[in-house]
């Protein structure tokens, strides 16, 4: 039985789209990583894997938050769902 | 008597064995003999494009910029809604992300991060200490 994927909810300092997909790539291949206890110091992550990983992880898309604005990215980085919309209950980020 | 003259004889081999043959290094040579090995971190606001993320007590952090020099532990202040990124040769760069309550009380608990970073073209990930305050 497929479990329900959910939309984790994600900071960002940008709303540039472009770097938001980097971003997704890279936390999506982070929380792939299985030998994270293992990890001594670094690892190169491989980041090819984007929509194995969204899949295994059960992970369908990412909300960013961003000052007043916020933005979905699809987890598979296939498509955007959703331009920027205003999010009023939002606090003020800095970033 | 005697044994004067020969301390004064020893003293002049000596100087010839250790002094008479000392060469002059030139500044630029001896600068170039040992090259500046200190790596250059990140300092001040990061202005790269960052985001945040908890997702099955895994807490990630992914840093679109190549710091310079390798992320040594991380720390958060709340209360400036600031993550510090202190790296080995001593810089620190600082990253302004405001978390919200339920965040904050939830990456208190955390002791480790995982960082990820852009290291030419190339995506790193740091498992490092992580502190709270």
């Amino acid at each position: 039985m497929n479990e329900p994927k959910q939309q984790l909810v994600a900071y960002s300092t940008t709303t540039d789209e472009a770097v938001l997909d980097k971003l997704t790539e890279g936390m999506l291949a982070a929380l792939a990583l299985q030998n994270i206890p293992e990890l001594n110091e670094s690892t190169s992550l491989g980041v090819d894997g984007r929509t194995a990983n969204a899949e295994a992880l059960g992970i369908s898309s990412f909300l960013f938050k961003n000052d007043a604005d916020s933005i979905i990215v699809a987890a598979d980085g296939r498509k955007v769902e959703a331009t920027s919309h205003k999010v009023d209950s939002t606090p003020k980020f800095d970033g | 008597m005697a044994q004067n003259f020969i301390t004064y004889i020893k003293k002049f081999f000596t100087f010839c064995l250790y002094f008479g043959k000392r060469k002059k290094v030139d500044k630029a040579q001896a600068k170039k003999a040992s090259p500046n090995l200190q790596l250059n971190g990140t300092d001040g606001p990061l202005n790269a494009g960052a985001s945040f993320v908890r997702h099955n007590g895994r807490t990630i952090l992914v840093v679109m910029k190549d710091l310079g020099d390798v992320p040594s532990w991380i720390e958060y202040d709340t209360a400036l809604g600031q993550f510090s990124i202190v790296q080995n040769g001593g810089s620190v760069a600082y990253l302004k992300l405001f978390l919200q309550d339920e965040d904050q009380i939830a990456v208190k608990d955390d002791s480790r991060i995982l960082l990820v970073t852009k290291v030419q073209e190339q995506q790193v990930m740091h498992h490092l200490q992580f502190v709270v305050r």
